[in-house]
């Protein structure tokens, strides 16, 4: 029997706070709203550990001033400036010493491989935010515009740097990312009558991020590792979001070069391209007919990359639907090559010659291990999320005089996918895994671990109400 | 006029002084704060048996073959980590180092045994996995590594570079070891003893002398003879031995590797060597192959589908003996040092010549059946004479390899840089390259995969300096 493993954990944390805030109203058209607070946190550097934020907001409802009218019913614009000031997790300040396996009654401490930081500060996110709000048509029709801008210095960030220092990950303040974005959001009512309503949600929104600097010394920020893929990184100066790793090797025209054995020949930490998508979004269709309700879910993405681990296993272990058919010669590919069978890579020698030489297929398919390019997809998608058909019953009615609603309603979720490129890899692109250290804000799906697919689900819903 | 319909402020409350004194809060309460640095030393050598029994340079060297997954063998990867290294116990030696020259901490650690002492086998162990690194990357982050917050971007040092630094600390070590007594604690490798450790350090120096002897022979010739005069390893009872412990965290790691698959067998050329021989050395480093009753090699680099087409039955896979629990991991042997003494004496490096050359050849050998447990003098007397093993003027370099190279079975990175030296035994490289190999068989691990992205502009200059980052771009050491 061995040394049995058994650890447990304790985190304390405290935060003191001193909060104010006020508002200020004129004639139900003009709104300034302010706030300040100062936090005091246990987590951070005793001589550093506090922080002050304020926040102001204005408001006007302009269609107040509007003369009456049938088109406009409201109309709001907005402007806002807040500070976030924030801390850290508990314990992550002070250097620790790792405890590792005992060797017989010899304990192991080690130096940990993250290095804990004992001048961080406070991080500290400002964000200017306009909108405009506006509702026509006695509400039938509206529509609420959003455009933001931040600013998040300091950021207390878990810093992937080279082990070579003696530490793989060190606690720092990163100096300046920078965030914009917009989303618009619209309200129909294309058909209101007496029976009959139908009511429309629609979202859009898209965003982009940038690193403007990071630590002295420091230009690429690694912001997470995928299985036997790419890495998801942020450069000083670009966008975040860029996948580096493996490529195929090309010649001028853009072919994939092969070797002289058949061979895709490639290169290591190349721009992949970027996971972040151009736009993302949903829409919501309810219908109302005399108690029936009929509500359709919809999400979508535009643009962005994620890559898929199950994929390359699939076609590495011979499990996938590409690895079995028929060749370019007609000859089963899974045949040998001596007797016509194998793959042939879709490449040119070197010199600009058509490959000729075929693969054995497992040999083929497994020559693609770790070739990341070969496994990202467009994450593009259009995805019918949720449909539910449901009844308002009359409790009375049935007899149950104790409750004041009944509702029942079939629900069915995960009904109808549309992947861009992703036929034939069985793989939700809705549901890759984020990235998950200091999103601050951007998290988004990019790889696929080897997760089950999410399923089907049909089911009926019952509420009742007193 | 009355414009200001409502207005209410919820003010301020004044802070109290205590706001930003938490006392303890942020200690953590889960990991100690404070070390003592034996506990650092055992943490730091428990990483010497994942070095030495590593798969990859046995592979190359065609001493393992496996009888599953042969896409290593094949020369699939071409980027290695050696991240767990400097971040493992580099930096866990180099805490040892750290606290035990300020002054103000050292005091505290006087109990696990005196300062210089303490510095000296940190040294030592460091120096041993620095080795191993340069030899199998070359140039390598050193004199700007392993300082933390100073230098997130360790520029890579030139190979000689490192030698010659390793060269300065091992008889910095040794010299240290030399003139001071008494013992330390955490040593879970040498038992605390001092006077083990200086000859680890010497034998180390020496090792690496004699890797030199294609570029710098006289620093070599000039190191060799240092580290000989301030003592070697001289038996086999002074070999340097990881012994390995029955739990799983400290169980040897090839009894791990069959736990849960059969794949690593011996390789054909090693075991047509030794039984062309009559080599007694085959009864431990294979088992027979079940349905022959005979030690069969595993044929090397064949794909996957041609090594699974073979019964499992047929082969002869890693030896019982060395994969037990408990088998220990031998890191520098008596062996190894006389077949470098063998190889300076032909060199003219030490005194001797042709038939101390000859002599320690034969002792060599004699030294590695006696570390194996196989030693019988008329089967020797025999052996010695073989054609592919007797003495021959001429082919001395050939045949201490040869016999180097078998010695070395459990060694595999010393075996590779041993071989890429001194190209010998002639190997096959794989038929079925899965990444061609200009040189054949892959003589350098590339760097890792995370360089170009986290240390961009030192990697881009070593890359000017070597050329491409590949596995056929060999060390400054390997001429040919």
């Amino acid at each position: 029997m061995d040394r049995p493993n058994v650890s447990q954990q304790t985190f304390s944390k405290e935060v003191r706070s001193v909060y104010g805030r006020g508002s200020l109203g004129f004639n139900d058209f003009a709104y300034l709203d302010f706030s300040i607070r100062n936090d005091w946190s246990s987590a951070l550097p005793a001589n550093d550990n506090s922080y002050l934020y304020p926040m102001i907001g204005a408001s006007f409802v302009f269609s107040e001033l509007l003369p009456a009218n049938k088109v406009v019913s409201f109309g709001k614009v907005r402007y806002s400036y807040a500070q976030v000031g924030s801390d850290l997790d508990a314990h992550q300040i002070n250097p620790i010493y790792s405890a590792g396996a005992f060797y017989g009654a010899n304990a192991t401490l080690s130096v940990p491989n993250t290095l804990r930081n004992e001048n961080l500060v406070p991080q500290l996110t400002s964000t200017h935010e306009v909108g405009l709000e506006m509702k026509f048509l006695r509400n039938r029709i509206g529509f609420d515009l959003t455009y933001y801008t931040d600013v998040n210095e300091n950021q207390i960030l878990q810093l992937t740097v080279p082990a070579t220092s003696g530490y793989s990950v060190a606690i720092i303040n990163a100096g300046k990312i920078t965030r914009e974005g917009v989303e618009l959001q619209l309200n129909l009512t294309p058909v209101k009558t007496r029976d009959f309503n139908w009511d429309l949600t629609f979202n859009w929104a898209a965003n982009t991020s940038k690193v403007e600097e990071l630590a002295d010394g420091l230009d690429n920020r690694q912001l997470g590792t995928s299985p036997f893929g790419p890495t998801l990184n942020a450069k000083v100066g670009e966008e975040w979001g860029t996948l580096i790793g493996r490529a195929f090797r090309r010649d001028e025209n853009g072919n994939r070069l092969v070797g002289a054995n058949g061979r895709f020949l490639f290169d290591n930490n190349v721009n992949l391209g970027s996971v972040l998508p151009d736009y993302t979004g949903g829409m919501i269709n309810t219908f109302n007919f005399k108690g029936v309700q009929l509500r359709a879910a919809l999400d979508y993405q535009k643009g962005g990359l994620f890559y898929s681990t199950s994929s390359m296993f699939n076609s590495y272990s011979g499990l996938g639907i590409q690895t079995v058919g028929l060749n370019d010669k007609g000859v089963p590919k899974r045949d040998p090559v001596s007797a016509g069978g194998g793959v042939k890579a879709d490449g040119v020698f070197q010199g600009g010659e058509p490959n000729n030489v075929y693969l054995e297929a497992d040999a083929y398919y497994k020559s693609l291990f770790r070739l990341s390019e070969n496994w990202i997809y467009d994450a593009s998608f259009l995805k019918l999320r949720e449909v539910s058909l449901g009844y308002n019953f009359n409790p009375k009615k049935l007899g149950l005089g104790f409750a004041t609603k009944l509702n029942i309603a079939l629900v069915g979720r995960n009904l109808l996918f549309f992947g861009k490129d992703t036929k034939g890899i069985g793989f939700d692109p809705s549901e890759a895994e984020n990235f998950d250290p200091n999103t601050g804000g951007n998290s988004i799906g990019w790889f696929e671990g080897g997760q089950l697919p999410q399923t089907r689900a049909i089911g009926f819903n019952i509420s009742l109400g007193f | 006029m009355k414009l200001i319909k409502y207005f209410s402020v919820i003010t301020l409350v004044l802070a109290f002084s205590a706001c930003d004194d938490f006392g303890d809060v942020n200690v953590d309460p889960n990991n100690p704060s404070n070390v003592s640095t034996d506990a650092l030393l055992t943490a730091a050598l428990r990483n010497i048996p994942g070095i030495i029994s590593q798969t990859q340079p046995g592979e190359y060297v065609q001493l393992y073959s496996q009888k599953q997954y042969t896409a290593s063998s094949n020369y699939q990867d071409i980027n290695f980590s050696y991240d767990g290294l400097y971040a493992g116990p580099l930096t866990d030696l180099q805490e040892i180092i750290r606290l035990n020259s300020d002054p103000e901490l050292a005091g505290a650690q006087l109990k696990n045994g005196s300062l210089e002492n303490q510095i000296a086998v940190a040294q030592t162990a460091q120096s041993y996995f620095f080795l191993f690194i340069t030899d199998s990357w070359g140039n390598i982050p050193y004199s700007q590594a392993l300082k933390g917050r100073e230098n997130f971007r360790p520029a890579f040092d030139d190979q000689q570079a490192v030698y010659n630094g390793l060269f300065n600390t091992l008889t910095e070590a040794s010299s240290a070891l030399a003139s001071s007594s008494g013992t330390i604690t955490g040593d879970i490798l040498l038992d605390g003893d001092l006077n083990s450790w200086r000859l680890f350090a010497n034998s180390l120096r020496m090792v690496m002398a004699l890797r030199i002897s294609d570029v710098d022979a006289n620093k070599g010739k000039a190191e060799f003879n240092a580290a000989l005069s301030a003592g070697v390893i001289s038996s086999n009872d002074e070999n340097i031995v990881y012994k390995h412990l029955t739990d799983e965290d400290n169980d040897n790691l090839w009894e791990d590797r069959f736990e849960t698959r059969r794949d690593w067998a011996v390789a054909k050329p090693l075991v047509d060597y030794l039984n062309e021989t009559d080599d007694p050395r085959v009864t431990v480093y294979a088992d027979p192959a079940l349905s022959k009753s005979a030690y069969v090699g595993m044929p090397y680099g064949l794909t996957e589908a041609e090594a699974g087409s073979i019964p499992n039955n047929d082969v002869s896979f890693f030896g019982n003996s060395l994969r037990q629990k408990d088998s220990p991991t031998y890191v520098v042997t008596y062996s190894q040092i006389l077949f470098s003494l063998a190889e300076a004496a032909h060199l003219g490096w030490i005194s001797g010549g042709a038939a101390a050359a000859e002599q320690y050849y034969k002792d060599a050998i004699k030294a590695s059946w006696e570390q194996w447990g196989v030693f019988d003098q008329a089967k020797f007397d025999t052996f010695i004479l073989k054609d592919a093993v007797k003495w021959v003027s001429g082919e001395e370099i050939k045949r201490i390899h040869q016999q180097k190279w078998v010695s070395l079975f459990t060694n595999g990175p010393e075996a590779w840089a041993e071989w890429r030296r001194s190209d010998y035994p002639v190997l096959t490289p794989s038929p079925n390259p899965i990444n061609p190999v200009s040189t054949g068989i892959p003589v350098r691990y590339g760097y890792p995969i995370t360089e170009p992205t986290l240390n961009g502009d030192n990697y881009n200059a070593v890359l000017e300096k070597i050329g491409r980052d590949n596995i056929d771009v060999r060390v400054w050491w390997d001429v040919k």
